[in-house]
């Protein structure tokens, strides 16, 4: 009996260790792949210098302008790091969207977009870019970033409204969801189809997702509504670990699934469009990179919240680091080039999955 | 004793009947739309009228004078193969609609989850941007169709072979539509990111779903497959209902769930492929026309599968007479669904309130 439980106690340790260690595994990931990042571009800046620039302005360096070190500086402080940090801070806010979804709407297709959350920003933009508004000017971007963000805030609004006359059942969200964005999507058609071939194409283009955008005045908003997102979701990954159980089972456990759905709904929602009126709709990192993690960690969320978050950033990351190399001088978009190396690895780990994946299997 | 069970018989009566009702009721809507369809336009013809001339020509009687020349002509070639194209998608993507719902036991899924049309996207714009014809034989419109028809196939081939290999629930082979639905729109992206802005706004059209690209000859190859996928499903709706309720309770009772998925899944791809090859993708009806007449008949995929194809039939050729007319050059059919239907079932939701 003694040995047994010490077995079972050293069984478990393991469990819990190999999560913790595949956590570990994607922040060094990051770590390293974010300093890489920063290496690429005109002016050659070695890796390990890299982390000695920004080791020193976090210190408070200051260097006489027109240097050698003042330049390394500002290249990549002011013009790469902002870029790698939007690639860390999108993809931990995607991703965990995409756990909490999954999770509280038992769903394993639900995305961080799945109550229409894209559709809204979208039109937001598309509208704001047909009116008149481009990214030449301050003005024209503000008017972009801000037009996508209250729309992509009414889905969701609609959404809770609505459970105020029906229940706040995963089935009803999921179906009001569906009825929002098409109706959304619609109109994005129309305005697409009416306008300009060169405005339809800067539209498409927006649509697809990059971060070749990214400045420092864009993420203090973004990192905002991203940490708010990510601490509820870590707080509360107990709440989501029930609801995955099913809805009677989660209200019989003491949860009162429907306003938990409901508070989860509209903090995500407001992390989700603050992230993507920025980028654009970067899609895959939200539904992929919860499942991926699933498979190799399993579905408990009390770890498989932060690996996700730690491999979405790692994913959008090196997707984007990628899509800058391959074509260069020119660079991919990051939506394309997560598809094209997201899919064919999520492919393989779900073949490798010998039993067969359930999506919500414990 | 017997008092409860006439009682018992008598309300099992009308549960049967009121589904039976609101069959009955969606497909003399459809019937109806029909006429609406080939009456409305520019040209004035009567409602009654259209259908004595569409008769008449189905008969062989041949118009005389030159007003009933042209009504015929109207008729019959402008107006009748874009209506029947419409009622043939309308009633496939909503069988299919019903089915993968039911298969993969998800409210999210619709026809175009295993990535069909992604594929069909793909298709036709590699022929529209880069001029590859994946039939050499054939050039233009055909080109277009058959790419798209071929590329559509493979996500779903791809998930049927994967599954002879290993176990595939519903899940995963969700999942592998969607792996392989991000590859092929990333290939879209590309493509339409380094090519010109007008060739950019053929391509988006194209895959907008019209049903203005219907003639004579591509309506028996849609027809002919759509229909007989249809009757599979139809005979395969009982086995459907045991389906949704599980995988362990459908293998207790008898059915053997991995490999009547698969033969669905054929089924479907078939039918929504040769509709999206003709037609673009046309989102909406086959998601949510299955959810709404739910909300009517129940989930019973024996009554809803006929209940939604007709209301799919219904719904699509009625949008499309406002889809044909709005604006200079018409606009593609699945914005007028969706904008009319999104609100419409957001009401139905709130109506029925707990009974989602």
């Amino acid at each position: 009996m003694e040995t047994g439980s010490e077995n079972l106690k050293e069984e478990y340790h393991g469990y819990v260790f190999r999560k913790i260690l595949f956590i570990v595994l994607c922040i060094i990931a990051i770590i390293v792949t974010a300093a890489y990042g920063c290496t690429l571009g005109g002016r050659e800046i070695s890796f390990v210098d890299v982390y000695k620039v920004i080791f020193n302005h976090i210190g408070g360096a200051t260097y006489e302008q027109g240097s050698s070190e003042w330049w390394d500086d500002y290249i990549i402080w002011e013009i790469r790091l902002p870029r790698i940090v939007m690639a860390i801070v999108a993809g931990c806010g995607l991703s965990i969207g995409g756990i909490a979804m999954q999770s509280m709407l038992n769903n394993p297709l639900a995305d961080p977009y799945t109550t229409g959350i894209s559709s809204g920003v979208c039109f937001g933009a598309i509208s704001a870019m047909v009116m008149g508004f481009t990214y030449s000017s301050i003005l024209g971007q503000y008017g972009i970033v801000t037009n996508a963000f209250l729309f992509g805030l009414i889905p969701a609004a609609a959404i809770i409204l609505l459970s105020r006359f029906v229940d706040a059942s995963p089935a009803t969200m999921i179906l009001a969801g569906i009825a929002i964005s098409y109706t959304f999507n619609s109109f994005n058609t129309l305005i697409m189809i009416t306008s300009e071939a060169e405005t339809l194409k800067s539209v498409y283009v927006w649509q697809i997702g990059t971060l070749s955008r990214a400045s420092w005045n864009d993420l203090p908003t973004m990192l905002t509504v991203t940490i708010v997102g990510s601490a509820f979701v870590l707080l509360t990954t107990r709440q989501l670990n029930l609801l995955m159980l099913g809805e009677k089972s989660a209200i019989s456990l003491g949860l009162d699934a429907g306003t938990y759905r409901i508070v989860c709904l509209a903090i995500l929602s407001v992390s989700t469009a603050g992230i993507i009126s920025y980028t654009g709709i970067i899609g895959f990192v939200g539904l992929v990179s919860p499942h991926i993690v699933r498979m190799l960690i399993g579905a408990d969320n009390r770890y498989l919240a932060p690996a996700a978050m730690a491999f979405g950033s790692a994913l959008l990351m090196v997707a984007d680091i990628i899509g800058r190399i391959i074509v260069q001088p020119a660079e991919l978009p990051v939506g394309v080039i997560l598809s094209f190396v997201g899919a064919p690895i999520f492919l393989y780990i779900i073949m490798r999955q010998k039993k067969g994946y359930g999506g919500d299997l414990y | 004793m017997s008092d409860a069970n006439t009682d018992f018989k008598t309300g099992y009566m009308i549960y049967i009947s009121k589904k039976v009702l609101f069959i009955t009721l969606f497909c003399i809507l459809a019937a109806l739309s029909v006429g609406l369809a080939l009456s409305f336009g520019k040209y004035p013809i009567g409602f009654l009228e259209s259908y004595e001339i569409f008769f008449d020509h189905i008969r062989g009687r041949v118009p005389e004078g030159e007003i009933a020349v042209t009504k015929d002509m109207i008729i019959w070639e402008l107006r009748a193969p874009r209506v029947l194209m419409g009622l043939i998608a309308g009633a496939g993507l909503a069988a299919c609609g019903v089915t993968m719902q039911s298969v993969m036991r998800n409210p999210l899924a619709d026809p175009y989850t295993t990535g069909v049309s992604s594929g069909a996207s793909l298709g036709a714009i590699i022929y529209l941007i880069l001029g590859i014809s994946l039939v050499p034989t054939l050039i233009g419109q055909n080109a277009a169709i058959a790419n798209a028809f071929l590329l559509s196939l493979i996500p779903a081939g791809l998930i049927i072979l994967i599954s002879r290999f290993m176990k595939t629930t519903p899940a995963m082979m969700i999942l592998i539509g969607v792996s392989v639905m991000f590859l092929f729109s990333a290939i879209t992206s590309l493509i339409m990111l380094v090519s010109h802005p007008d060739q950019v706004a053929e391509a988006y059209s194209w895959t907008a779903g019209t049903l203005g690209r219907a003639t004579w000859s591509n309506i028996p190859i849609s027809a002919g497959i759509v229909s007989a996928c249809c009757a599979i499903m139809m005979v395969y709706s009982g086995k459907l209902n045991l389906l949704s309720s599980g995988d362990k309770c459908a293998r207790s009772l008898g059915l053997n769930p991995d490999g009547t998925r698969v033969v669905l899944l054929v089924i479907v791809s078939f039918a929504t492929a040769s509709i999206v090859a003709f037609t673009g993708t046309i989102g909406f009806i086959g998601l949510v026309a299955p959810h709404m007449v739910r909300i009517f008949v129940g989930s019973d995929n024996r009554y809803l599968m006929p209940a939604s194809m007709a209301f799919g039939a219904f719904m699509l050729t009625a949008a499309d007479c406002l889809a044909r007319e709005a604006g200079t050059a018409g606009l593609p059919v699945g914005v007028v669904t969706a904008m009319i239907g999104g609100p419409l079932f957001l009401y139905l939701l709130v109506r029925k309130g707990k009974r989602t």
